[in-house]
């Protein structure tokens, strides 16, 4: 089971490799050229470019060798600092998910006790009220809940920095409240889902035989809940907090760049914007690759809360 | 700036710099005129909230306004410019030119040093331009040194003396390697090994390419007492709106261009004030002379005669923007003639007559490309498209992505929005409107333009100068496919703590040279 994930895995990344490959290589040599020396450069500027980058042979040997190289962590160098790719992806991707994974577990610790407690109050005035406002909350972009936060707890409250520059000026250990906007910004976008799914899977393990029948059996609230219902609510909220994983993933683009955040999203945005192809290839394949990562592991853990799906028996 | 004549040398005066009256006269300009001013305090430390997160190299030939400000934080030139492209010396103290402008000898100002403490010699500076020539190296200064300047033209004389043998006269050489494309590096520099070494005011504390840096003061550097800052801190910043509030709460000191979006917020805002570059950037709406219908000139002709120059100033720019006779330049400029300051009225009537003289009674239909590359370039299309209806020319307006604009658009439609950075008009012309340049955009050839740039380049008489500058903006007012009805400007925020900051585009982007903190 684990080596048919893994195969999935690696033809998944072969593919999105190809796909990234080719939209990022759409425009003829010298078309590259001017894009990355500016419409003014000499036609020797432009010829010289070419040559030194390659780009006169055919796209398909080029992803050969790019793909051959980029298997052992070699995405070359970059068109505008021409150092190796690697140097600024590395740091850019452990800030990535550092950010992910603080998002990602702050989103769970405030929706699964909220999914349960309304899941327990089922169908109540505060349970409606609840799920309401996560719909309202969820219909935000999250460029507009960022700048809502920049507003209201920086420029008004001051209760945080405005942006999250301090993370490459001083590192990231040392400019933790450069974390809480953009950390509160993708729970904006998680957290109502969350809630949701809890709160249903919540809703349906209660009403289970097995819960209903250690309820009878006299067992306490708090051991039902956590005990027995929990159990049954892992799968779907496995399954969402990979969804919400990919999503966060996904959303670095615009949440770094709102708070200016060091991170994989504002590499990949301005290696996009000043035409870095390299860059652009690594940033593309690095996000694609933390995202089948994700479901992989979550593929894991779906397979050992569901012993059916261990036999292939669904 | 000071309207002292010293401080304005002319033509032969710059070809001998080095005489006192006019370093006197230099000096001059470099201060302020009329009443004494309190001297700058030093300290603090400026935080910058830069928008351009493209990773950049730590050299001074990429553009991108991140890039420039680091080098001229870093770096410095053998010559600097004011506003109206006056030179002067720098890290040269005195250069002089041969009679007929093919041959400038640069003596370098003794006891400089980088930041390592290797002292500056005319090794340095031969190794920098062999770098700009390179073409494997792809400065954007490339194209308008490589037209005068061949490697085998770099002539070191002595560790102090440097000759350049041109290819062509060129009086305007010194203010061409003014720019901040032309920071001197030390010979063999690897900024792998010894990143952002240069003999600037300040020096690297620490750089992570595209997301911030922090620089210190640089102890040694020749210019005394500047800098008056003790550090420099930058961030990038993408988010427009994030840049700005930064600039309002306090966390940064100063952030780059602005969108129009962003000048109410800042004009009302009490804790920043909007600062501005004026005549900055050059919007153009341009024919290709060679593709249908333009290859006509009584449609150009026509299609020039349409605009109301002040209506569009007003309306895509806010007024914020000096209305122009379809040349790179604005009124203001010394370099603009006297001929072309009666900015000529719309002719709707006369404009159709052409147009119908030409096949088109019934008007003409014209797709107009662009792209939201820089503040104004589109609305300027959208109200050309709006003026236009008038003389029964229907614009649609398709707008472009950035990203692929121009290889895709310029220079290939026939008809599309064009954009410059304000630079040296010689430059900017040499660049935009000589028949054999890469960048001619409307395809514009024209013997009377080539031979009137050409011969500006290779007089030392100023007056002479001008009157070939004249030749060559009138030719390109009347007949180039370029229609230009406006010079905008462009805006800053700032604290107000902030002072004697300079943005006026002169492609230095020094604007902390004589800054401080009140």
């Amino acid at each position: 089971m684990v080596a048919k994930f893994a195969a999935i895995s690696i033809s998944t990344l072969l593919v999105l490799s190809m796909l990234t490959y080719l939209a990022t290589n759409f425009r003829s040599p010298e078309e590259q050229a001017m894009a990355n020396l500016g419409h003014e450069a000499a036609q020797e500027q432009l010829r010289a470019f070419v040559q030194m980058h390659g780009l006169d042979e055919h796209v398909m040997i080029r992803y050969a060798k790019w793909v051959g190289r980029a298997a052992v962590g070699d995405f070359g160098y970059s068109n505008v600092t021409r150092e190796p790719v690697v140097v600024q992806l590395l740091p850019r991707l452990v800030n990535t998910l550092v950010l992910a994974l603080s998002s990602l577990v702050f989103a769970a610790l405030v929706a699964i006790p909220i999914g349960i407690a309304m899941a327990r109050r089922a169908y109540t005035g505060l349970d409606r009220t609840v799920l309401t406002g996560s719909v309202i909350v969820a219909s935000l972009p999250e460029f507009i809940v960022g700048v809502l936060l920049i507003y209201v707890l920086s420029v008004k409250l001051g209760l945080t920095p405005v942006d999250s520059s301090s993370v490459s000026l001083n590192g990231l250990l040392r400019a933790p409240g450069a974390l809480i906007l953009p950390i509160l910004t993708f729970a904006s976008a998680v957290v109502p889902y969350l809630i949701r799914i809890c709160r249903a899977g919540m809703i349906d393990a209660l009403s289970s035989a097995s819960v209903r029948s250690a309820t009878l059996r006299g067992l306490p609230a708090r051991k039902v809940t956590y005990k027995y219902s929990m159990r049954l609510v892992a799968l779907p909220l496995i399954g969402a907090l990979s969804i919400s994983a990919t999503s966060l993933l996904g959303g670095s683009l615009v949440v770094e760049n709102i708070f200016g955040y060091p991170g994989l999203g504002q590499l990949a945005v301005a290696a996009l914007t000043s035409n870095d192809v390299p860059t652009l290839q690594a940033c593309t394949l690095a996000l694609g690759a933390m995202i089948v990562v994700t479901n992989f592991v979550a593929d894991l853990f779906s397979v050992k809360f569901n012993p059916r799906l261990r036999e292939g028996r669904v | 700036m000071s309207e002292n004549k010293l401080a304005r040398p002319s033509k032969r005066e710059t070809l001998a710099i080095g005489s006192s009256a006019v370093l006197a006269g230099w000096l001059g300009l470099t201060s302020s005129p009329g009443l004494a001013q309190p001297a700058p305090k030093r300290g603090g430390i400026l935080k910058l909230a830069l928008a351009d997160a493209s990773a950049q190299p730590l050299r001074p030939n990429t553009f991108g306004e991140f890039q420039s400000i680091v080098s001229s934080l870093l770096w410095d030139t053998l010559t600097i410019v004011d506003s109206q492209w006056n030179v002067g010396p720098h890290l040269a103290e005195s250069f002089v030119a041969n009679a007929d402008a093919t041959q400038w000898t640069f003596t370098l100002r003794p006891n400089v040093v980088f930041h390592d403490g290797k002292a500056l010699t005319t090794a340095d500076v031969a190794y920098t331009l062999g770098l700009v020539l390179d073409p494997k190296y792809g400065s954007p200064a490339f194209g308008a040194l490589a037209g005068s300047l061949a490697p085998s033209g770099i002539e070191i004389v002595d560790e102090r003396r440097l000759k350049l043998n041109l290819k062509r006269p060129d009086a305007f050489l010194p203010a061409t390697i003014a720019t901040a494309n032309y920071g001197i590096l030390p010979e063999g520099y690897d900024p792998t090994k010894n990143p952002g070494v240069g003999t600037g005011p300040f020096k690297i504390e620490s750089w992570n390419a595209g997301s911030s840096f922090r620089f210190i003061r640089n102890d040694r550097y020749w210019d005394q007492p500047r800098p008056y800052f003790d550090a420099v801190e930058a961030s990038v910043v993408p988010d427009e709106f994030t840049k700005v509030q930064a600039v309002i709460s306090g966390a940064a000191h100063f952030c780059d261009r602005l969108s129009v979006n962003s000048l109410k917020l800042v004009e009302n805002s009490p804790s920043v004030a909007l600062v501005s570059s004026k005549n900055a950037l050059v919007h153009t709406i341009d024919m290709d002379l060679t593709q249908k219908p333009f290859d006509d000139p009584r449609v150009v002709r026509a299609m020039k005669m349409i605009v109301d120059r002040q209506q569009l100033a007003r309306l895509a720019y806010r007024s914020r923007a000096e209305t122009t006779a379809d040349v790179p330049l604005p009124p203001s400029s010394r370099f603009y003639p006297a001929s072309l300051r009666d900015i000529r009225l719309p002719n709707v009537k006369e404009a159709k007559r052409l147009l119908a003289e030409a096949g088109y009674p019934n008007g003409l239909d014209l797709q107009l490309h662009t792209m939201p590359g820089s503040p104004g370039m589109v609305e300027q299309c959208v109200v050309f498209a709006e003026l236009a209806k008038a003389a029964g020319v229907r614009v649609n307006i398709v707008q472009e992505p950035v990203a692929t604009y121009f290889e895709k658009i310029w220079r290939k439609k026939p008809f599309f929005a064009g954009r410059w950075s304000m630079r040296h008009p010689h430059t900017l012309l040499m660049t935009g409107w000589y028949s054999t340049s890469s960048g001619n955009s409307s395809r514009f050839t024209s013997k009377v333009t080539d031979d009137a740039l050409t011969a500006a380049a290779a007089t030392a008489n100023e007056a002479e100068a001008l009157r070939q500058f004249e030749i060559a903006l009138k030719d390109i007012s009347e007949n180039s496919g370029s229609i230009i009805p406006a010079i905008s400007d462009t805006f800053f925020a700032a604290s107000p703590r902030l002072k004697d900051i300079d943005v006026s585009p002169k492609l230095r982007f020094d604007y902390f040279r004589n800054a401080y903190f009140a």
